[in-house]
């Protein structure tokens, strides 16, 4: 892409996209280190990824005035509009983001309390690394603008929702073999929600790139898991993706 | 005189506009697009290509097909091989950074070329079908037809009801008093101006605003039932208020007429305009629908000179 004639106007655009990086940045080290307090019942790491969330939001605040002032100043169009408004969007994701890893953290605080139970964690943390992964690759796609890689993304959605089904198994058995500890599952349910719903804010993210490279929606099916009857899931995949 | 760049739905049905062609043109007429021809065209489009134009073609009767135009001002080429289709009933904005040949182009469409030495144009600009640089059109009819308005108001150092009254008069439209105080009114109403103007039509139009001076020259050339309005940048001698209402007016004027645009604002081209076509250098980039071109350009250029990139 060429200069902007106008450099002040090409910083301006610039700034806004570094401020997506660092929120990306810090959005995935607070999902990172949620899932490590829940395998570590680490609890200072929990508290502090709580504590940190507050970083995120200011910052989700900051990139909205930064964008709303360049739409009032620059009159952005074409490209330029839809990378304004796409950071719009993705800001919102990674905030949204942030606030579940938060939650996470929450839990853990709980957990903590409570009894080990190793072989879930173990299951709540490989699903948090694959989500790590997703987020890591979409921002990654978005820093670089590389189209194929945010349709990577998007396409594999259903490896989440995969695991998603196999806890929630998971931790219906535990619960029934031992009424004790359906608290404790309950919490863990919680968060394997949550890095679910982080999955889709990186399918989103994947949607808002496709955007603001090609200026089109991105077209065909994206393959998806279905929950299966015997799940009997209380809350199926309702999907929190904007198409 | 007839000419035909995409096969028309009378080569199908056997009947069509081929008697339109032949009825003597009546100036105050205003002659309507033949949609059955251009509806056999979206068909059957088998469109001249230029040299890599990126090209959508315009829904709806055309009223103006530009073929291959060429501008020479002596040696000097300023026009190369244009090839448009401008829509009737639509403002049409043709924008790009000076020099480009936009303004040329423009001018060629009611033969202002002509009055210049040494300027010559080649190619084919037809207008219904019909090519306006051929010997039996009268540049000065045409010009009733194919009026234009310029960057500064020019109105004649006449009161503000002479102004509207001189075209219709020299061309012999009206000849009762009664009736041709019924054509100005309705010129300046349909400019936006009567209400301004109603109680001091006698008064020099020399003492109006720009803004006004400029919608009484738009009364001026809508008041000889023109059937295309050629504007170049009507509004870059105008305030941002008088900018507006003159805005308005296009939007309200284009029901009636096919409105060419030549603009440096951008913002105005995507705010007064449905079809917008991008020229650099003498030639055509790309043209399509306004929404398109400023949502998502497909030319290089059109995206780097909309968004503020050219160096």
């Amino acid at each position: 892409m060429n200069q902007h004639t106008v450099k002040a106007y090409g910083d301006e655009l610039n700034q806004i996209t570094a401020e997506i990086a660092r929120m990306g940045g810090l959005a995935e080290a607070q999902v990172a280190d949620a899932i490590d307090s829940v395998a570590r019942r680490d609890v200072a790491l929990a508290r502090a990824v709580v504590e940190r969330d507050l970083k995120l939001d200011a910052l989700h605040r900051d990139v909205e005035k930064k964008a709303i002032r360049l739409i009032a100043l620059r009159q952005p169009v074409a490209s330029d509009l839809r990378r304004t408004l796409g950071a719009m969007k993705i800001a919102t994701d990674l905030e949204r983001t942030g606030d579940l890893a938060k939650n996470i953290a929450k839990r853990a605080l709980i957990l903590a309390d409570s009894e080990p139970m190793q072989p879930l964690t173990r299951s709540i943390e490989r699903m948090g690394r694959l989500v790590s992964t997703r987020l890591r690759d979409v921002l990654d796609a978005y820093t670089a603008s590389e189209l194929d890689r945010a349709v990577a993304v998007w396409q594999t959605d259903d490896e989440v929702d995969e695991h998603y089904n196999a806890l929630f198994r998971e931790l219906l058995t535990y619960m029934m073999g031992d009424p004790r500890t359906i608290g404790a599952c309950t919490h863990l349910l919680f968060m394997a929600k949550n890095l679910e719903r982080i999955g889709d804010h990186a399918t989103n993210i994947a949607e808002t790139v496709h955007y603001e490279i090609t200026g089109e929606d991105i077209v065909g099916e994206r393959p998806r898991a279905q929950p299966t009857a015997e799940d009997s899931d209380p809350t199926p995949n309702i999907s929190t993706h904007t198409h | 005189m007839k000419f035909r760049i995409f096969r028309s739905a009378e080569d199908q049905t056997g009947a069509g506009p081929a008697e339109a062609a032949e009825t003597p043109r009546i100036l105050p007429q205003i002659k309507m697009g033949k949609a059955d021809v251009s509806e056999g065209r979206l068909e059957d489009a088998e469109p001249v290509t230029g040299p890599a134009v990126v090209d959508s073609p315009p829904v709806g009767p055309i009223k103006i097909a530009a073929r291959d135009v060429g501008v020479f001002y002596g040696d000097k080429q300023a026009l190369f091989d244009v090839s448009l289709d401008i829509p009737d009933k639509t403002v049409t904005a043709l924008i790009g950074p000076s020099g480009c040949g936009k303004s040329t182009f423009l001018r060629t469409m009611n033969r202002m070329n002509d009055t210049i030495a040494g300027c010559r144009v080649t190619g084919r600009i037809a207008m219904d079908d019909e090519d306006i640089n051929d010997r039996s059109i009268d540049p000065v009819l045409l010009r009733a037809r194919v009026g234009m308005v310029f960057q500064r108001p020019n109105p004649f150092p006449k009161s503000i009801y002479e102004n509207v009254a001189y075209g219709p008069k020299i061309h012999g439209l009206v000849s009762a008093k009664s009736e041709m105080d019924g054509v100005v009114e309705s010129a300046l109403k349909r400019a936006g101006l009567w209400d301004e103007v109603a109680d001091r039509l006698q008064s020099s139009a020399m003492g109006l605003s720009g803004g006004q001076q400029q919608r009484l020259v738009i009364a001026r050339a809508i008041a000889v039932n023109p059937e295309v309005i050629l504007m170049d940048e009507p509004c870059s001698a105008l305030d941002p208020i008088a900018t507006a209402r003159i805005e308005e007016l296009i939007d309200e004027l284009r029901e009636r007429f096919c409105i060419v645009i030549v603009t440096h604002s951008m913002a105005q081209a995507a705010r007064v305009s449905q079809r917008t076509a991008f020229f650099h250098m003498g030639r055509l980039v790309e043209t399509g629908d306004t929404e398109d071109i400023f949502q998502n350009p497909r030319e290089r250029r059109t995206l780097d000179y909309i968004t503020g990139r050219f160096g």
